[in-house]
């Protein structure tokens, strides 16, 4: 099946936005029409936000350039040589395109199987269910088969090197959790 | 503020020293934490330290008992090339002393040979509880602090001191 990635920026601040509307935009496809999408820290000027990437299960991306005229007040997107919307934007949205094209760096936010990574799972059963290709400990390597993964309902693997990592460290009770936090304290609260 | 800005500096978790007096010596001189000490070349280092553990309670109610102080030590060698890497070029505990039981001052003096190349060393120390082989393997870091487990960690039962560096560059 021939795939299309693209390279989305709509400038967004954190990577909690960045996953609210890149599932949402997910949704409002075709089911089955995305088969990964993820986000990548970018630079513009001075000032750190995060980009977006999308893997078509097809070759058009009409229907997703339809959608984002309405999402967002300056938008780009990179398909494979060519950038639509708003050139100050393309250069992070190709960086995340060829990111996610390379399967280079990215954190996946939709990818096959993360719909069945729910509750608590071993680590073999994560590696079977979804697209995720390797489970690593913080600071110990690869995690144990049998080892318990405590979702929480948030799994966030990201790309390194051409593989799909999870990365997670130890918890209570002898089981891992994902090093991402479903709810972080924000950094610096109120001030 | 001057304290602060010449990187007099030293940290510790949960009251776990009352006091710390660390001087790096060589060729005549001394210099304390953050200093930088510019001997002849040939010259012997040594380190002088001097420790007072805690005496009183701290907010968890209870006096922290240091079991340990690690001196580390690592080569200067100029800019580096990759301002990514996260190693520091021959960069290991040396050497780690047992203080555990001791109330009094502790008073340890270790001898860094005779100055040849330029180095930095800095001191650690733990009350004991937590302790893993560091993430570069034990020959640089036998017994470092483990990372945290998530929903069963007790600050107050893994606590740490850590010092600022010296540094000892030859003059010739």
């Amino acid at each position: 099946m021939s795939r299309l990635v693209v390279g989305l920026d709509l400038e967004h601040l954190n990577e909690r936005r960045a996953d609210h509307d890149l599932l949402a935009l997910v949704r409002s496809l075709p089911d089955g029409a995305v088969a990964a999408a993820a986000t990548h820290w970018a630079q513009l000027g001075e000032r750190p936000h995060v980009a977006l990437s999308m893997e078509l299960a097809g070759t058009d991306a009409d229907g997703l350039l339809q959608l984002l005229s309405g999402l967002a007040p300056r938008w780009s997107l990179a398909l494979a040589g060519e950038v639509h919307g708003d050139p100050a934007l393309a250069a992070p949205a190709e960086a995340a395109r060829t990111a996610h094209a390379d399967r280079r760096s990215g954190r996946a936010v939709h990818f096959p199987g993360a719909g069945l990574l729910v509750g608590t799972l071993a680590v073999r059963e994560v590696l079977e269910r979804s697209a995720v290709d390797r489970v690593c400990v913080l600071t110990a390597g690869d995690a144990a088969p049998d080892a318990a993964v405590v979702t929480r309902e948030h799994v966030r693997p990201t790309w390194q090197g051409g593989e799909l990592v999870l990365l997670t460290q130890p918890a209570v009770g002898g089981t891992l959790v994902p090093f991402e936090t479903p709810d972080p304290t924000p950094c610096c609260v109120d001030h | 503020m001057d304290g602060i800005r010449a990187g007099r500096m030293w940290v510790d978790h949960g009251g776990l020293l009352d006091g710390l007096d660390v001087r790096l010596r060589a060729g005549g001189q001394e210099v304390p934490l953050g200093g930088v000490l510019t001997a002849r070349r040939g010259s012997p280092v040594r380190l002088v330290i001097r420790i007072d553990p805690a005496r009183t309670p701290n907010w968890a109610q209870f006096v922290p008992r240091l079991a340990k102080v690690d001196v580390i030590r690592g080569a200067v060698t100029g800019a580096v090339s990759d301002r990514d890497v996260f190693t520091a070029p021959q960069t290991r505990v040396v050497r780690s002393y047992d203080v555990s039981g001791q109330t009094q001052t502790i008073a340890l003096n270790y001898d860094l040979g005779r100055l040849d190349e330029g180095f930095y060393v800095r001191l650690r120390g733990s009350d004991g509880n937590r302790l893993a082989v560091g993430l570069n393997g034990p020959a640089v870091d036998p017994a470092g602090p483990p990372i945290d487990v998530v929903g069963d960690a007790d600050p107050w039962r893994d606590l740490w001191f850590y010092t600022n560096p010296m540094w000892a560059l030859p003059s010739a």
